[in-house]
């Protein structure tokens, strides 16, 4: 054991919480180092004068302290309202006891505020007692407690919109709105003039239109008088050169022909 | 009922008394418990009037949590002494961390022997030493001197420290060995421990 191990196991060789091997070599270091037997030997001297200091009473005033101590215990001087405030439940249910219920009481004579707060409720609950009609609940107080409690009172489409988008988008919307707002302005001078104006472009459309389409009429009329006409040319070409026909045999188209005739 | 009638009363019953509501037990228990309160509150503060407000601090917190106390899990004086120690550490922790008056009042001091059955100047002899020691006492690192006080004076057991101080056994046991070796050196400088 060395001088440093030795100074360190001091107390717990003093205070018996050294095993015996150890306890024989803190004793052979003693008997061999004087400056470590000199110093064990104050420190053990030091415990007799702790020991002894330890006897002493420094009780110089005690019958006035005690006094003193009474007095601040039983007068009620060192309840706070804040703590009569917290026992005011537990007087309610009436499971103050003894000493504490003197203290609450001794509070209760010496403060008016107090005073004025107990009968307050205790007015508040008679009257509670009274009064037996239901009351109307609030309506937002279900949506207020679901936003206390889960923090989300309502699921409409615009409630969603607005958790789903975030800061960022919600500036980029704004700044296309402005944008298309200014343009109209600039170009149109107002939103009126701007409806105005692709009314007016929509009826010269239609116009156009309507024409285009009344063209289109003529033109395949024309068309179909003109095939009409090639038909008709084609067929009288055709009896040209064929010559004068035979009588043919009645037919019964020829047949029938009088009797449509007769009709 | 007068204080003299409930001497011979154990504690148990005198804090059922004071329970009901009995002023003359609480009494008692203030007459029976301050001289210890008060050491220990001096010990720790060097100051007669620190000390009396401290002791009067612990016992308005006792009457307090006089409700609380189950004589069942143990004595009326360990409870009460445990809530003492725990309000004077607490207190002169705040004090070293924010020190307003570190002077102490040796001027004051007045120590008074237990028993007297001491020749009268091995009494004197007692109480000079004993006013060195606490003023040898004082002069320790705030760690090492709660440490000594609650083992060599309070006679705390090394795990009772651990509960109070909330630091580990080894901390506790190294702190406790450098605080005597401190103590010893400062009494060696004012020639103390040289006449025991």
């Amino acid at each position: 054991m060395n001088c440093t191990i030795f100074t360190d196991k001091i107390s717990a060789y003093l205070d018996s919480e050294m095993q015996t091997r150890e306890k024989a070599e803190f004793a052979a270091h003693r008997l061999s180092c004087r400056d470590c037997r000199d110093l064990f030997n104050e420190v053990r001297d030091t415990l007799t004068a702790l020991g002894e200091y330890a006897q002493l009473d420094v009780t110089a005033r005690l019958e006035t302290l005690e006094a003193r101590i009474v007095d601040a215990t039983s007068a009620g001087e060192m309840l706070s309202c804040t703590e009569f405030d917290k026992m005011i439940e537990r007087y309610f249910d009436g499971v103050i006891l003894g000493p504490t219920f003197q203290t609450f009481q001794s509070h209760f004579e010496d403060c008016w505020k107090c005073r004025r707060l107990l009968r307050g409720i205790e007015e508040a609950k008679e009257m509670l007692r009274e009064v037996k009609e239901e009351v109307e609940v609030p309506r937002h107080l279900s949506r207020r407690i679901m936003a206390a409690t889960v923090g989300n009172d309502s699921n409409t489409f615009f409630d969603q919109l607005a958790r789903s988008l975030k800061a960022g988008q919600w500036v980029a919307a704004f700044l296309i709105f402005a944008a298309t707002g200014m343009l109209i302005n600039y170009r149109y001078g107002s939103v009126e003039n701007m409806a105005a104006q692709a009314s007016e472009r929509a009826l010269e459309r239609q116009e156009q239109i309507n024409q285009a389409v009344t063209n289109t009429g003529t033109m395949a009329i024309a068309g179909m008088e003109f095939i009409s006409v090639k038909l008709q040319n084609r067929e009288q070409r055709k009896k040209n050169e064929s010559g004068p026909q035979p009588s043919p045999a009645p037919s019964a188209t020829e047949h029938r022909a009088p009797t449509t005739d007769h009709r | 009922m007068g204080a003299t009638q409930v001497l011979m009363i154990s504690d148990g019953e005198l804090v059922r008394r004071c329970r009901a509501g009995d002023s003359v037990a609480w009494e008692q228990i203030v007459h029976n418990y301050s001289r210890r309160v008060y050491n220990l509150a001096y010990r720790f503060t060097n100051r007669h009037e620190a000390a009396e407000d401290l002791t009067q601090e612990v016992f308005v917190r006792v009457y307090r949590s006089l409700e609380q106390y189950d004589p069942q899990a143990g004595d009326l004086a360990n409870w009460l002494m445990r809530l003492a120690r725990n309000l004077v550490i607490d207190d002169y922790r705040k004090r070293v961390r924010t020190p307003t008056d570190v002077g102490e009042d040796l001027t004051d001091h007045e120590f008074h022997l237990r028993s007297s059955t001491d020749a009268p100047d091995r009494r004197v002899e007692r109480q000079e030493r004993s006013l060195q020691v606490h003023s040898a006492i004082a002069k320790l690192p705030a760690d090492l001197r709660e440490c000594v006080i609650l083992r060599d004076i309070e006679e705390l057991s090394y795990q009772e420290i651990v509960d109070i101080l909330n630091i580990p056994l080894g901390t506790v046991k190294s702190r406790i060995n450098r605080g005597r070796i401190e103590l010893a050196k400062t009494l060696r400088r004012m020639k103390v421990v040289e006449f025991i």
